[in-house]
């Protein structure tokens, strides 16, 4: 081996090691096990609370959500969402990784670490393979959770069925946490599948519309289906929103008002 | 990660300039169940005789191996075949106590190595590349979809293919069991990984790899 052999192959390996990042991985299905950080949901649900008016407020919130490994749409997502003035926080419906795999947890982690507003995300179906869910309670913490801001009351519910082994989502927490009481103005769900989809039984489906109703919940928030919606199902009187995915290159942006929601779609 | 990599220059420059040679030298006595191993045999199936040693089956490797996504820890066995090709079945453990992980990983794993050159660089330091094949065990894992999924709902997660490069400093050793031993580094990266390489201005070929460091010994 001649002389430039040498000093090339020693450059290389020198650069390659100190310059590539998660290099030592002892499995892509680990959890655990420290770099990534941790409690999002729940350091989020604590600075907003604290930021949050005791009466009700008219605010402004952006959901977006299916970024899956759409990773530079979802970065010019991201630098669209910066550009936005008077956002209260952003809303991702879920699917933020497409295998739940560690290093994909960590490379939405470094896109979304460019955001200057604060984040909440629900859990998705792919985020839950390969352990996905436990890094996923690592990262963010619990799987349901609410948060109340302005005196309004968004309840983030895991509604996955069938990465659990067909398990029925906790639809009495759902009925619980969402009972309106008359000083909340607007109670909101926010799940990443839609009660329409395959995963849902007919008696699930119609459970989950039951407690939409019965606790006039006053949009009922989705992602999974890749496609934007707006509107009502046949069978429920509360409106639904559904999210597209990275791909469709726009942000939802919700006003709520006293007495209305408005939703507005803003391309990039 | 400084210290790997101090390991692998200091080794590369610091140790003696001897010859190295991936063959059995054969000029060193070998234990006696070692050479029992390499006399002929004969056996008889369905009236045809098949002559054979069985060295032929007893591995001609051990690979105990930190990180490169097959478990915080691996060992394998594996054998050296045309001159060229080294397979080496390995099994890999991450847990709580052996890599901090609060769920454990199972991993088997076929490396199918190469070596890139015909004698070592440095006498000692022979360049390697391959493909492993990394079978993870944990939960929701599977090779093929849970019955309670539509057709192609999901593509298969357990099994996953890596490319890997990397080389071994082998360094012969005067051992009746042993003929040497070598130091090893590689850098794989995970099919899933390479992917979005490709498909992504986001994902860099320098954000893909997973390195490896390990010992091989090498039996007569």
């Amino acid at each position: 081996m001649n002389t430039i052999h040498t000093v090339g192959s020693i450059i290389a390996f020198s650069l390659l090691a100190t310059g590539c990042n998660n290099i030592i991985e002892y499995s892509p299905y680990q959890s655990g096990t420290g770099e990534l950080p941790q409690n999002l949901n729940e350091k989020t649900i604590n600075r907003l609370e604290q930021e949050s008016s005791a009466k009700f407020k008219s605010f402004r919130i952006a959901i977006i959500g299916d970024s899956h490994t759409y990773y530079d749409d979802f970065r010019d997502q991201i630098k669209a969402l910066n550009a936005i003035d008077s956002i209260d926080f952003v809303i991702h419906n879920g699917d933020i990784t497409l295998s739940g795999i560690h290093r994909e947890f960590m490379w939405f982690n470094d896109i979304v670490s460019e955001l200057k507003y604060p984040m909440l995300t629900i859990i998705g179906n792919h985020d839950f393979l390969s352990n996905g869910d436990l890094v996923y309670q690592e990262m963010f913490g619990s799987l349901n959770f609410t948060l109340d801001y302005n005196n309004c009351r968004f309840v983030f519910f895991d509604d996955i069925i069938w990465e659990k082994n067909i398990e029925d989502p906790d639809f009495q927490w759902l009925h619980q946490v969402s009972q309106k009481n008359d000083s909340i103005t607007h109670v909101c769900v926010v799940s990443h599948i839609p009660p329409w989809s395959d995963q849902f039984s007919m008696g699930n489906r119609y459970l989950f519309y039951k407690i939409l109703e019965d606790n006039n919940v006053k949009l009922s928030i989705h992602g999974h289906t890749h496609s934007f919606f707006s509107g009502y199902r046949e069978e429920c009187e509360v409106p639904f929103l559904v999210s597209g995915d990275a791909t469709d290159r726009e942000i939802i942006l919700l006003e709520i008002k006293q007495d209305t929601l408005l939703i507005d779609r803003k391309s990039f | 990660m400084r210290w790997i990599i101090t390991t692998i220059i200091f080794f590369i420059f610091w140790t003696p300039n001897l010859k190295a040679q991936f063959v059995p030298e054969g000029s060193y006595k070998m234990a006696g169940f070692l050479e029992r191993m390499y006399e002929p045999r004969k056996t008889v199936i369905s009236g045809d005789t098949l002559h054979y040693r069985p060295r032929w089956v007893f591995p001609r490797h051990i690979k105990v191996q930190y990180a490169g996504s097959v478990g915080f820890i691996s060992v394998g066995a594996g054998y050296h075949l045309w001159d060229v090709y080294e397979p080496t079945l390995s099994y890999g453990l991450l847990n709580e106590a052996l890599g901090g992980s609060n769920v454990t990983v199972h991993t088997i794993s076929l490396k199918n190595s190469f070596f890139l050159t015909q004698k070592p660089w440095f006498d000692h330091f022979w360049p390697k590349a391959g493909l492993q094949i990394n079978w993870g065990n944990t939960n929701n894992t599977f090779s093929s979809l849970p019955a309670h999924y539509p057709e192609k709902y999901y593509f298969q997660n357990k099994v996953h293919a890596a490319p890997f490069w990397g080389g071994e400093w082998y360094q012969p050793l005067k051992d009746k069991h042993l003929t040497g031993w070598g130091i090893y580094f590689e850098f794989s990266a995970l099919d899933a990984y390479l992917l979005e390489a490709i498909r992504t201005d986001y994902v860099t070929m320098l954000d893909v790899w997973s390195l490896a460091v390990g010992f091989t010994f090498y039996f007569h």
